[in-house]
Protein backbone atom coordinates (compact mmCIF):
# COMPACT_ATOMS: atom_id res chain seq x y z
CA UNK A 1 0.00 0.00 0.00
CA UNK A 2 1.39 3.35 -1.02
CA UNK A 3 2.29 6.11 1.40
CA UNK A 4 -0.02 8.73 -0.70
CA UNK A 5 -2.81 5.94 -0.09
CA UNK A 6 -2.32 6.17 3.40
CA UNK A 7 -2.57 9.49 3.94
CA UNK A 8 -5.35 10.10 1.58
CA UNK A 9 -7.50 6.92 3.83
CA UNK A 10 -6.04 7.19 7.46
CA UNK A 11 -7.67 4.04 8.86
CA UNK A 12 -10.31 4.72 11.67
CA UNK A 13 -10.64 3.38 14.92
CA UNK A 14 -13.51 0.55 14.12
CA UNK A 15 -10.75 -1.03 11.42
CA UNK A 16 -7.82 -0.12 13.47
CA UNK A 17 -9.62 -2.23 16.38
CA UNK A 18 -10.62 -5.42 13.61
CA UNK A 19 -7.28 -5.63 11.82
CA UNK A 20 -5.60 -5.45 15.78
CA UNK A 21 -7.63 -8.45 16.34
CA UNK A 22 -7.42 -10.24 13.22
CA UNK A 23 -3.83 -10.77 13.51
CA UNK A 24 -1.72 -8.58 16.53
CA UNK A 25 1.60 -10.74 15.57
CA UNK A 26 1.31 -9.27 11.81
CA UNK A 27 0.24 -5.33 12.03
CA UNK A 28 0.35 -3.58 8.46
CA UNK A 29 1.53 -0.45 6.83
CA UNK A 30 -1.96 1.01 7.74
CA UNK A 31 -2.23 0.22 11.72
CA UNK A 32 1.65 1.30 11.84
CA UNK A 33 0.15 4.49 10.72
CA UNK A 34 -2.28 4.78 13.05
CA UNK A 35 -0.18 3.99 15.63
CA UNK A 36 2.23 6.99 14.72
CA UNK A 37 -0.65 9.27 14.89
CA UNK A 38 -2.66 7.81 18.18
CA UNK A 39 -0.12 6.60 20.62
CA UNK A 40 -1.66 6.24 23.18
CA UNK A 41 -3.34 3.14 21.47
CA UNK A 42 0.37 1.44 22.17
CA UNK A 43 -0.55 0.23 25.96
CA UNK A 44 -3.82 -1.47 24.45
CA UNK A 45 -1.90 -3.29 21.55
CA UNK A 46 0.61 -4.41 23.62
CA UNK A 47 -2.01 -5.90 25.49
CA UNK A 48 -3.69 -7.63 22.80
CA UNK A 49 0.23 -8.90 21.86
CA UNK A 50 0.13 -10.28 25.41
CA UNK A 51 -3.13 -11.86 25.00
CA UNK A 52 -1.70 -13.71 21.89
CA UNK A 53 1.30 -14.67 23.47
CA UNK A 54 -1.15 -16.67 25.76
CA UNK A 55 -3.07 -18.27 23.69
CA UNK A 56 -0.18 -19.41 21.41
CA UNK A 57 1.41 -20.69 25.23
CA UNK A 58 -2.36 -22.48 25.54
CA UNK A 59 -2.40 -24.12 22.23
CA UNK A 60 0.81 -26.23 22.79
CA UNK A 61 -0.53 -29.13 24.53
CA UNK A 62 1.79 -31.61 24.49
CA UNK A 63 1.32 -34.73 22.29
CA UNK A 64 1.55 -37.90 23.92
CA UNK A 65 4.86 -39.60 24.72
CA UNK A 66 6.89 -41.57 21.65
CA UNK A 67 3.83 -40.29 18.99
CA UNK A 68 6.66 -39.91 16.11
CA UNK A 69 8.08 -42.89 16.87
CA UNK A 70 5.16 -44.78 16.45
CA UNK A 71 4.13 -42.89 13.37
CA UNK A 72 7.42 -43.98 11.99
CA UNK A 73 6.67 -47.55 13.00
CA UNK A 74 3.40 -47.85 12.02
CA UNK A 75 4.38 -46.41 8.44
CA UNK A 76 7.72 -46.80 7.15
CA UNK A 77 9.67 -49.13 9.54
CA UNK A 78 6.53 -51.94 8.99
CA UNK A 79 6.72 -51.21 5.36
CA UNK A 80 10.37 -52.18 5.45
CA UNK A 81 9.21 -55.14 7.32
CA UNK A 82 6.85 -56.28 4.65
CA UNK A 83 9.76 -55.64 2.24
CA UNK A 84 11.60 -58.43 2.84
CA UNK A 85 11.19 -61.67 0.72
CA UNK A 86 11.09 -64.46 3.31
CA UNK A 87 11.85 -67.52 0.97
CA UNK A 88 11.29 -65.82 -2.78
CA UNK A 89 12.37 -67.57 -6.06
CA UNK A 90 15.78 -66.86 -6.41
CA UNK A 91 18.04 -66.33 -9.38
CA UNK A 92 20.41 -68.83 -10.58
CA UNK A 93 23.70 -67.28 -9.03
CA UNK A 94 21.66 -66.88 -5.88
CA UNK A 95 20.47 -70.40 -6.09
CA UNK A 96 23.99 -71.58 -6.26
CA UNK A 97 25.01 -69.86 -3.29
CA UNK A 98 22.40 -70.86 -1.49
CA UNK A 99 23.41 -74.81 -2.22
CA UNK A 100 26.87 -73.68 -0.58
CA UNK A 101 24.94 -72.11 2.67
CA UNK A 102 22.89 -74.96 2.71
CA UNK A 103 25.18 -77.33 2.70
CA UNK A 104 27.89 -75.44 4.89
CA UNK A 105 24.64 -75.39 7.02
CA UNK A 106 23.63 -78.85 7.24
CA UNK A 107 27.11 -80.25 8.19
CA UNK A 108 26.75 -77.65 11.04
CA UNK A 109 23.60 -78.52 12.00
CA UNK A 110 24.57 -81.96 12.15
CA UNK A 111 27.43 -81.52 14.50
CA UNK A 112 24.92 -79.24 16.33
CA UNK A 113 22.94 -81.66 16.57
CA UNK A 114 25.78 -84.14 18.50
CA UNK A 115 26.97 -81.24 20.29
CA UNK A 116 23.85 -80.03 21.46
CA UNK A 117 22.70 -80.37 24.96
CA UNK A 118 22.69 -77.94 28.23
CA UNK A 119 26.13 -77.09 29.16
CA UNK A 120 27.19 -73.84 30.86
CA UNK A 121 29.59 -71.41 29.72
CA UNK A 122 31.55 -69.17 31.76
CA UNK A 123 32.37 -65.64 30.34
CA UNK A 124 31.18 -62.04 31.63
CA UNK A 125 29.80 -59.61 29.97
CA UNK A 126 33.17 -57.56 28.55
CA UNK A 127 34.18 -61.05 26.96
CA UNK A 128 30.32 -61.38 25.69
CA UNK A 129 30.65 -58.01 24.30
CA UNK A 130 34.36 -58.12 22.82
CA UNK A 131 33.87 -61.48 21.45
CA UNK A 132 30.68 -60.69 19.78
CA UNK A 133 31.89 -57.71 18.52
CA UNK A 134 35.42 -59.50 17.19
CA UNK A 135 32.90 -61.89 15.71
CA UNK A 136 30.63 -59.03 13.61
CA UNK A 137 34.22 -57.43 12.06
CA UNK A 138 35.88 -60.42 11.10
CA UNK A 139 33.12 -62.30 9.36
CA UNK A 140 32.22 -59.13 7.51
CA UNK A 141 35.71 -58.88 6.41
CA UNK A 142 35.44 -62.29 5.54
CA UNK A 143 32.42 -62.15 3.72
CA UNK A 144 31.52 -58.53 2.78
CA UNK A 145 27.96 -59.28 1.29
CA UNK A 146 26.81 -60.80 5.14
CA UNK A 147 25.16 -56.73 6.17
CA UNK A 148 23.92 -56.20 2.41
CA UNK A 149 20.07 -56.78 2.20
CA UNK A 150 18.75 -59.97 0.22
CA UNK A 151 16.96 -62.47 -0.12
CA UNK A 152 17.14 -65.24 2.93
CA UNK A 153 16.06 -68.48 1.75
CA UNK A 154 16.78 -71.18 3.58
CA UNK A 155 15.72 -74.61 4.56
CA UNK A 156 12.72 -73.99 7.28
CA UNK A 157 14.20 -77.23 8.97
CA UNK A 158 17.24 -76.16 8.90
CA UNK A 159 16.94 -72.91 10.07
CA UNK A 160 15.13 -74.47 12.79
CA UNK A 161 17.47 -76.81 14.09
CA UNK A 162 20.03 -73.88 14.03
CA UNK A 163 17.35 -71.81 16.35
CA UNK A 164 16.60 -75.23 18.19
CA UNK A 165 20.52 -75.57 18.85
CA UNK A 166 20.80 -72.63 21.06
CA UNK A 167 17.80 -73.68 23.24
CA UNK A 168 15.13 -71.08 20.39
CA UNK A 169 11.93 -71.76 19.35
CA UNK A 170 11.49 -70.17 15.77
CA UNK A 171 7.65 -69.53 15.71
CA UNK A 172 7.68 -67.39 12.52
CA UNK A 173 10.25 -66.07 10.26
CA UNK A 174 11.61 -62.75 11.86
CA UNK A 175 10.88 -59.51 9.99
CA UNK A 176 13.48 -58.33 7.62
CA UNK A 177 15.83 -61.40 8.13
CA UNK A 178 19.13 -61.39 5.74
CA UNK A 179 21.39 -63.60 6.90
CA UNK A 180 21.21 -66.73 9.69
CA UNK A 181 23.43 -68.90 10.46
CA UNK A 182 25.91 -70.36 12.60
CA UNK A 183 28.75 -68.51 14.70
CA UNK A 184 32.03 -69.27 16.98
CA UNK A 185 32.42 -66.60 20.19
CA UNK A 186 35.05 -66.94 22.27
CA UNK A 187 35.22 -70.68 20.85
CA UNK A 188 31.60 -71.57 21.27
CA UNK A 189 29.11 -72.19 19.12
CA UNK A 190 26.37 -69.85 18.69
CA UNK A 191 23.76 -68.42 16.18
CA UNK A 192 24.52 -65.37 14.37
CA UNK A 193 21.74 -63.46 12.62
CA UNK A 194 21.94 -60.26 10.78
CA UNK A 195 18.06 -58.50 10.21
CA UNK A 196 17.83 -55.50 8.35
CA UNK A 197 16.27 -52.14 9.53
CA UNK A 198 15.49 -49.03 8.57
CA UNK A 199 18.58 -47.17 9.57
CA UNK A 200 20.83 -50.01 8.46
CA UNK A 201 21.44 -54.07 9.24
CA UNK A 202 21.52 -55.04 12.87
CA UNK A 203 23.37 -58.32 14.15
CA UNK A 204 21.84 -60.60 16.77
CA UNK A 205 24.26 -63.32 17.83
CA UNK A 206 22.39 -65.81 20.32
CA UNK A 207 24.54 -67.48 22.82
CA UNK A 208 23.89 -70.57 24.55
CA UNK A 209 24.62 -71.47 28.06
CA UNK A 210 25.80 -68.03 28.89
CA UNK A 211 24.30 -66.47 32.14
CA UNK A 212 24.04 -62.68 32.88
CA UNK A 213 21.90 -61.57 35.38
CA UNK A 214 20.66 -58.41 34.02
CA UNK A 215 20.65 -57.14 30.69
CA UNK A 216 23.81 -55.23 29.72
CA UNK A 217 24.44 -52.72 27.28
CA UNK A 218 27.72 -51.33 25.70
CA UNK A 219 28.89 -49.07 22.84
CA UNK A 220 32.45 -49.34 21.56
CA UNK A 221 33.81 -49.09 18.06
CA UNK A 222 31.02 -47.13 16.69
CA UNK A 223 28.71 -49.87 17.82
CA UNK A 224 26.06 -49.89 20.19
CA UNK A 225 25.28 -53.49 21.66
CA UNK A 226 22.79 -55.16 24.44
CA UNK A 227 22.96 -58.14 25.84
CA UNK A 228 19.79 -59.65 27.46
CA UNK A 229 19.63 -62.36 29.33
CA UNK A 230 16.97 -65.28 27.73
CA UNK A 231 16.34 -68.84 29.59
CA UNK A 232 19.42 -70.48 28.57
CA UNK A 233 21.48 -68.16 26.59
CA UNK A 234 22.31 -64.22 26.51
CA UNK A 235 20.87 -62.77 23.32
CA UNK A 236 23.41 -59.98 21.87
CA UNK A 237 22.21 -57.15 19.60
CA UNK A 238 24.33 -54.67 17.82
CA UNK A 239 23.66 -51.88 15.78
CA UNK A 240 24.63 -48.41 14.92
CA UNK A 241 21.55 -46.88 16.95
CA UNK A 242 19.44 -46.92 19.98
CA UNK A 243 16.11 -46.97 17.47
CA UNK A 244 18.11 -50.21 15.21
CA UNK A 245 18.46 -51.78 18.50
CA UNK A 246 14.50 -51.67 19.63
CA UNK A 247 13.32 -52.89 16.02
CA UNK A 248 15.52 -55.57 15.88
CA UNK A 249 14.80 -56.74 19.57
CA UNK A 250 11.04 -56.13 18.84
CA UNK A 251 11.59 -58.27 15.29
CA UNK A 252 13.50 -60.71 17.24
CA UNK A 253 11.60 -61.75 20.01
CA UNK A 254 8.51 -61.38 18.16
CA UNK A 255 9.90 -64.54 16.56
CA UNK A 256 11.70 -66.57 18.85
CA UNK A 257 10.78 -67.69 22.27
CA UNK A 258 13.27 -69.51 24.83
CA UNK A 259 12.40 -72.24 26.96
CA UNK B 1 9.96 -47.36 -0.64
CA UNK B 2 13.48 -45.68 -1.35
CA UNK B 3 15.41 -44.62 1.66
CA UNK B 4 15.21 -41.29 0.03
CA UNK B 5 11.29 -41.55 0.74
CA UNK B 6 11.74 -42.52 4.21
CA UNK B 7 14.26 -40.13 5.08
CA UNK B 8 12.14 -37.55 3.62
CA UNK B 9 8.54 -39.28 5.53
CA UNK B 10 10.80 -39.37 8.65
CA UNK B 11 11.62 -35.62 8.16
CA UNK B 12 7.81 -34.98 8.02
CA UNK B 13 7.13 -37.17 10.92
CA UNK B 14 9.32 -34.86 12.73
CA UNK B 15 8.72 -31.29 11.91
CA UNK B 16 4.77 -31.95 12.16
CA UNK B 17 3.70 -34.53 13.99
CA UNK B 18 3.35 -32.32 16.87
CA UNK B 19 1.62 -29.62 15.53
CA UNK B 20 -0.64 -31.30 13.77
CA UNK B 21 -1.39 -33.11 16.84
CA UNK B 22 -1.98 -29.82 18.30
CA UNK B 23 -4.38 -29.01 15.37
CA UNK B 24 -6.57 -32.37 15.91
CA UNK B 25 -6.40 -32.00 19.85
CA UNK B 26 -8.64 -28.43 19.11
CA UNK B 27 -10.18 -29.86 16.23
CA UNK B 28 -11.57 -32.96 17.99
CA UNK B 29 -11.29 -31.48 21.85
CA UNK B 30 -9.93 -35.05 22.47
CA UNK B 31 -6.26 -36.32 22.93
CA UNK B 32 -7.01 -39.75 21.43
CA UNK B 33 -9.06 -38.95 18.76
CA UNK B 34 -5.97 -36.29 17.84
CA UNK B 35 -3.91 -39.23 18.36
CA UNK B 36 -5.66 -40.90 15.53
CA UNK B 37 -6.26 -38.55 12.97
CA UNK B 38 -2.69 -37.52 12.96
CA UNK B 39 -2.35 -41.63 12.70
CA UNK B 40 -3.94 -41.34 9.72
CA UNK B 41 -3.09 -38.59 8.49
CA UNK B 42 0.26 -40.11 8.36
CA UNK B 43 -0.54 -43.24 7.54
CA UNK B 44 -2.29 -41.42 4.22
CA UNK B 45 0.99 -38.90 3.48
CA UNK B 46 2.91 -42.49 3.54
CA UNK B 47 0.84 -44.31 1.02
CA UNK B 48 1.42 -41.05 -1.20
CA UNK B 49 5.23 -40.01 -0.44
CA UNK B 50 5.97 -40.72 -3.92
CA UNK B 51 3.43 -37.31 -4.69
CA UNK B 52 5.03 -35.51 -2.17
CA UNK B 53 8.36 -34.12 -3.20
CA UNK B 54 8.09 -30.47 -1.62
CA UNK B 55 8.02 -29.98 2.05
CA UNK B 56 5.85 -26.39 1.60
CA UNK B 57 3.59 -28.76 -0.05
CA UNK B 58 3.72 -31.13 1.87
CA UNK B 59 2.55 -29.26 5.59
CA UNK B 60 -0.70 -27.70 3.37
CA UNK B 61 -1.46 -31.21 2.17
CA UNK B 62 -0.91 -32.95 6.15
CA UNK B 63 -3.26 -30.15 7.46
CA UNK B 64 -5.85 -30.97 4.51
CA UNK B 65 -5.94 -34.39 5.23
CA UNK B 66 -6.48 -33.95 8.76
CA UNK B 67 -9.09 -31.76 8.62
CA UNK B 68 -10.73 -34.45 6.04
CA UNK B 69 -10.29 -37.09 8.27
CA UNK B 70 -11.59 -35.02 11.22
CA UNK B 71 -14.78 -34.14 8.92
CA UNK B 72 -14.92 -37.87 8.35
CA UNK B 73 -15.88 -38.51 12.22
CA UNK B 74 -18.52 -36.00 11.80
CA UNK B 75 -20.21 -38.37 8.73
CA UNK B 76 -20.13 -41.49 11.16
CA UNK B 77 -21.39 -40.41 14.15
CA UNK B 78 -20.92 -36.74 16.48
CA UNK B 79 -18.69 -37.21 18.71
CA UNK B 80 -19.22 -36.23 22.22
CA UNK B 81 -18.48 -32.96 23.58
CA UNK B 82 -16.19 -33.69 26.37
CA UNK B 83 -14.50 -32.11 29.21
CA UNK B 84 -11.62 -30.38 29.91
CA UNK B 85 -8.57 -33.08 31.23
CA UNK B 86 -7.36 -32.10 33.91
CA UNK B 87 -3.93 -33.91 32.25
CA UNK B 88 -4.05 -31.36 29.70
CA UNK B 89 -3.25 -28.65 31.91
CA UNK B 90 -1.90 -30.44 34.68
CA UNK B 91 1.47 -30.21 34.02
CA UNK B 92 1.37 -26.56 33.33
CA UNK B 93 4.82 -24.64 33.69
CA UNK B 94 3.26 -21.68 34.97
CA UNK B 95 3.32 -21.67 38.93
CA UNK B 96 1.33 -19.17 40.49
CA UNK B 97 -2.02 -20.51 40.95
CA UNK B 98 -3.89 -17.23 39.27
CA UNK B 99 -1.37 -17.99 36.17
CA UNK B 100 -2.68 -21.63 36.01
CA UNK B 101 -6.36 -20.75 36.63
CA UNK B 102 -6.36 -18.34 33.78
CA UNK B 103 -4.21 -20.80 31.60
CA UNK B 104 -7.05 -23.15 32.60
CA UNK B 105 -10.13 -21.00 31.61
CA UNK B 106 -8.13 -20.12 28.06
CA UNK B 107 -8.54 -23.41 27.58
CA UNK B 108 -11.89 -23.40 28.27
CA UNK B 109 -12.42 -20.65 26.15
CA UNK B 110 -10.59 -21.62 23.09
CA UNK B 111 -12.91 -25.14 23.68
CA UNK B 112 -15.87 -23.18 23.92
CA UNK B 113 -15.54 -21.49 20.69
CA UNK B 114 -17.29 -22.18 17.98
CA UNK B 115 -15.60 -24.75 15.51
CA UNK B 116 -15.62 -21.43 12.65
CA UNK B 117 -14.03 -19.41 14.85
CA UNK B 118 -11.62 -21.99 16.61
CA UNK B 119 -10.51 -23.19 13.77
CA UNK B 120 -8.73 -20.19 11.76
CA UNK B 121 -7.49 -19.23 14.90
CA UNK B 122 -5.66 -22.39 15.74
CA UNK B 123 -4.04 -22.21 12.31
CA UNK B 124 -2.83 -18.94 12.43
CA UNK B 125 -1.85 -19.09 15.88
CA UNK B 126 -0.38 -22.62 15.57
CA UNK B 127 1.18 -23.15 12.30
CA UNK B 128 1.62 -19.48 11.69
CA UNK B 129 -0.83 -18.98 8.47
CA UNK B 130 -1.60 -15.95 6.95
CA UNK B 131 -5.19 -14.90 6.32
CA UNK B 132 -5.03 -15.70 2.89
CA UNK B 133 -3.53 -18.84 3.69
CA UNK B 134 -5.97 -19.90 5.89
CA UNK B 135 -8.55 -18.60 3.19
CA UNK B 136 -7.33 -21.12 0.74
CA UNK B 137 -6.84 -24.14 3.02
CA UNK B 138 -10.51 -23.68 4.01
CA UNK B 139 -11.94 -22.48 0.86
CA UNK B 140 -13.22 -18.97 1.99
CA UNK B 141 -12.66 -15.65 1.20
CA UNK B 142 -10.28 -13.94 2.87
CA UNK B 143 -12.50 -11.61 4.13
CA UNK B 144 -14.58 -13.82 6.07
CA UNK B 145 -11.46 -15.27 7.47
CA UNK B 146 -10.50 -12.03 9.03
CA UNK B 147 -14.15 -11.56 10.35
CA UNK B 148 -13.79 -14.55 12.18
CA UNK B 149 -10.28 -14.00 13.47
CA UNK B 150 -12.02 -10.98 15.10
CA UNK B 151 -15.01 -12.59 15.93
CA UNK B 152 -12.79 -15.22 18.06
CA UNK B 153 -10.86 -12.92 19.73
CA UNK B 154 -13.50 -11.11 20.68
CA UNK B 155 -15.26 -13.81 22.13
CA UNK B 156 -12.09 -14.90 23.99
CA UNK B 157 -11.66 -11.60 25.47
CA UNK B 158 -15.90 -11.61 26.53
CA UNK B 159 -15.68 -15.60 28.41
CA UNK B 160 -12.43 -14.08 30.17
CA UNK B 161 -13.94 -11.16 31.13
CA UNK B 162 -16.94 -13.16 32.90
CA UNK B 163 -14.62 -13.84 35.19
CA UNK B 164 -14.44 -11.16 38.04
CA UNK B 165 -10.89 -12.54 38.85
CA UNK B 166 -9.51 -12.58 35.53
CA UNK B 167 -10.06 -9.29 33.83
CA UNK B 168 -9.06 -9.61 29.81
CA UNK B 169 -6.72 -7.18 29.11
CA UNK B 170 -7.81 -6.70 25.69
CA UNK B 171 -9.33 -4.41 22.98
CA UNK B 172 -8.70 -2.09 25.76
CA UNK B 173 -7.28 0.65 23.75
CA UNK B 174 -9.92 3.45 23.18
Amino acid sequence: MSQQHLDKFPLDEFTFQQKLLQDPANLDAEVMQFLEKNPEKLKGVQQVKTFNLKLHSVMQVQPPEGLADRILMKNCFAESANDVHWLKPMSMVAASALLIVVATWSSNTSLWEQQGGSHSVNMDSATVADGVLKHIIEHVKEDPSLMAEHSLALNDNAVQKIFNFVGASLNKSISNMSYAGPCVINGEQGLHVVIQEADGPVTVIVLPGVHLDVMQSFNQGGFMGQMIPVEGAVVAIVGTSDIQLAMAQMDFFKSVSFS
Amino acid sequence: MSHHHQQFFEKLVKAYSTDLFRFGFWLSKDRNIAEDLVQETFARAWKSIDHLNEEAAAKAWLMTILRRENARRFEKKQPELIEIEESIIADDKANEPEEILERQLLHKAIMDLEKDFREPLVMQIIWGYSGEEIAEQLNLKVATVNTRLFRARKQLKKMIEKTPSIPAKIGSSR
